[in-house]
């Protein structure tokens, strides 16, 4: 079997790459004029290449597995669960030098700014085991490398936030200056994008769990967005993502005679504005935890189909008088779902609901989105349609591109989602994403259009949100609400038990502190061992947990931090380690003694 | 003797800490602790040249000098990889066979 044949064998099942390669759906970057490798003087092969004229070795023509054992020996392997990102792939020397050191929890991601370099090192090298191994995620420009910044959100967390590794393959900084500077960009955005969601959780953990404690009797009338996406054709008509951004004003005209023409979702806060200027649209959604009822609506009639998590404010919930649409991007609520036989209506969370917004069009099938209203930036004299704004806030200026080539003023928090959307659309090739806005800041991938032509170009049928609802089933029949009202009873029962194994855990700690001198193997030391691994195993394995995690979060964000941290230093590692678990463990019991009894009382409720 | 002994060993340890700069692509550092290595490196061979007698180990300074002229050129193309390799495995091998000649 050839090499190409191996590597190949080796990436089946992991990720979309076999394909893209099979298929040819990657692009070239067109500089190399030679690639090759030679022997170096151990025996092993060396990358020599002509980049834009010039020529670079990627390795020792000695030693080269030396060189890259000596490279790695610069990196700390004391933590776990770090996240390594290697800008370049080479012929995976580094890599595999990092991956020799690097712990099982760990992680590495890869870019490689070069596909020919890429396809070079498949058919001369046998790289299956490094394709093959779990611990790795690898982006080739031109490839895949769209996929990069949701992937490594999911890898960082609080427990790893500040323990991720930046790593740079020799001469690959000097060779491809431009991809290293897009690297870097990736790596940032998804930091800033992980910091904004933890510390967006963190400070809505509190209202999290009162709104899924008020909101779970509403389950029994809702329908899902799975629901709605068999029932919605979304083939004929475009979608109207209607945001609260200055430009809605000059669009309101041209929205009243899109009714019909296409699905108007209205993002929030703009929909007073919109049923003020006779505009009704078709949904509306709606996300914040802590999102003020007048915020939403003044009006107390509100009947348009709301599209809204169960962790969304529950006033709204209460005032809200139609049809609710249930999405979820967590665990608990999930499992929900998968336990009666309904498939999950999973729609990605993010800071806004206006990508969220996005999130759900694309969700249900959309291929034309028509983003109106998505200013993000200041308009001449406001932040928002009509008389609508925020608070006061504190929020650094920034400036970001605007439409018309220029730099708009804008904001931190808007600059966030900017960057978000841009990623989304670049990771949705198949949807077409037309912004018909004349000012503001520019979306990357999407097509500027005037509203009217959008509507025009994209509408070839009829939307009647009546008729939709009339198909839209609820999601719940009786029988389903009985075992429903079980699965929460069983949660109950759930919840019970964790705090038991939390206190039990935590007693342990002491312990263990308290014998911190004695061998690790002595018979105390792994008694409470054991208590805390079987502690740990039974909590974070209950999706229920999924929903306390950010209110543990929110009373531990030093101790998370630290949880990965060691030095060479094993018994202070030691002590400071069951010191931050037992806070953990003490936060969890807190948190479930706030939480427990007006859950309770609801479930008994419904 | 133990002069020279002593002498190999600290231009032997530079090495170590100047590839180990390289290697780890710490260019800028490598390159500012490079002209310590080189400067007592020629000290060293020198040393060597006046307090040994040269026909034992006659070949081996040859070769040494060859290696210098041969890092030279990596110096000054630029080539830091090249530039460790030739003074890790070459001159470095050569100062220690040296070592273990006297």
């Amino acid at each position: 079997m050839s090499f190409y044949d191996i590597n190949i064998e080796s990436l089946a099942g992991r990720n979309e790459m076999a394909l893209i390669l099979r298929e040819k759906g990657y692009s070239l970057c067109n500089k190399l004029s030679k690639i090759e490798s030679i022997e170096a003087r151990d025996h092993n092969k060396a990358i020599i290449l002509n980049y834009n004229d010039n020529e670079y070795r990627l390795n020792s023509v000695y030693r080269p597995i030396e060189e890259a054992k000596r490279w790695a020996d610069q990196f700390d392997f004391n933590n776990i669960n770090v996240v390594f990102n290697l800008f370049g792939l080479g012929n995976g020397f580094f890599a595999e030098a990092l991956l020799n050191n690097m712990n099982e929890e760990d992680s590495l991601v890869i870019y490689e700014p070069c596909t020919e370099i890429f396809l070079h090192v498949l058919e001369h090298y046998d790289i299956s085991k490094l394709l093959s191994d779990e611990r790795v995620y690898l982006y080739i420009e031109g490839m895949n490398e769209d996929k990069m910044y949701r992937e490594l959100s999911s890898l960082i967390s609080i427990a790893n936030l500040g323990l991720q590794t930046q790593c740079v393959h020799p001469n690959y900084n000097l060779i491809f200056e431009h991809s290293h500077l897009n690297f870097y960009k990736i790596l940032k955005d998804a930091f800033s994008s992980v910091r904004i969601n933890i510390n967006t959780e963190v400070i809505l953990s509190k209202e999290i769990l009162k709104n899924i404690t008020n909101n779970i009797q509403y389950l029994q009338d809702s329908s899902s967005i799975s629901d709605l996406k068999k029932v919605i054709d979304t083939e004929k008509v475009p979608a109207i993502m209607v945001a609260a951004g200055p430009s809605v004003e000059e669009n309101i005209e041209e929205l009243k005679k899109a009714k019909n023409k296409a699905v108007i979702f209205a993002v929030d806060r703009i929909l007073d504005y919109l049923l003020d200027h006779d505009v009704i649209p078709d949904f509306v959604l709606t996300i914040d935890p802590r999102k003020k009822i007048e915020h939403f609506s003044r009006r107390s009639n509100i009947s348009i189909p709301l599209i809204t998590y169960l962790d969304a404010n529950h006033l709204i919930y209460k005032n809200h008088s139609g049809k609710k649409i249930i999405c979820t991007y967590e665990n608990f609520v999930k499992e929900m779902y998968e336990e009666l036989g309904k498939e999950p209506p999973i729609v990605s969370a993010t800071g806004s609901v206006a990508v969220t917004a996005f999130n759900a069009c694309v969700c249900l099938g959309f291929k034309q989105i028509i983003l109106v209203g998505q200013d993000l930036a200041y308009g001449t004299d406001k932040t928002h349609a009509g008389n609508l704004s925020d608070a006061p806030m504190e929020i650094k200026d920034e400036y970001v591109m605007g439409v018309k080539g220029e730099m708009v003023r804008s904001r931190y928090d808007w600059k966030e989602f900017i960057l978000i959307f841009n990623h989304l659309i670049a990771e949705n090739k198949d949807v077409e994403v037309i912004d018909a806005k004349s000012n503001g800041a520019k979306l990357e991938g999407t097509i500027l259009m005037p509203l009217s032509e959008a509507v025009n170009n994209y509408s070839h049928g009829r939307f009647d949100i009546n008729d939709v609802c009339n198909k839209l089933d609820k999601t719940f029949n009786q029988e389903d609400y009985m075992k429903l009202k079980e699965f929460f009873e069983d949660n109950l029962l759930v919840l019970e038990k964790i705090k038991k194994k939390a206190k039990e855990a935590s007693i342990a700690c002491s312990q263990l502190i308290r014998h911190v001198n004695e061998s690790i193997g002595s018979k105390k030391n792994k008694l409470n061992l054991n208590k805390l691994e079987k502690a740990n195993k039974y909590i974070y394995k209950q999706t229920i947990y999924s929903i306390l995690d950010h209110a543990v979060l929110a009373r531990t964000t030093t101790q998370m931090q630290d949880m990965n941290k060691f030095s060479k230093d094993v018994e202070n590692d030691s002590i400071k380690t069951y010191e931050n678990a037992k806070d953990i463990y003490n936060a969890i019991i807190n948190v479930i003694d706030d939480f427990y009894p007006e859950f309770k009382k609801a479930v008994e409720a419904l | 003797m133990e002069m020279v002994l002593d002498k190999i060993d600290n231009a032997i340890n530079l090495i170590n800490e100047n590839t180990d700069l390289f290697y780890q692509n710490k260019v800028n550092e490598g390159y500012a602790l490079l002209n310590n290595t080189l400067l007592e490196l020629s000290i060293t061979i020198q040393y060597i040249y006046d307090s040994v007698n040269s026909t034992l180990i006659e070949e081996n300074l040859n070769t040494l000098n060859n290696n210098l002229k041969e890092a030279m050129l990596a110096l000054e193309n630029k080539d830091a990889i090249l530039l460790s390799d030739i003074l890790a495995y070459e001159i470095k091998h050569e100062l220690e066979i040296i070592k273990h000649e006297i």
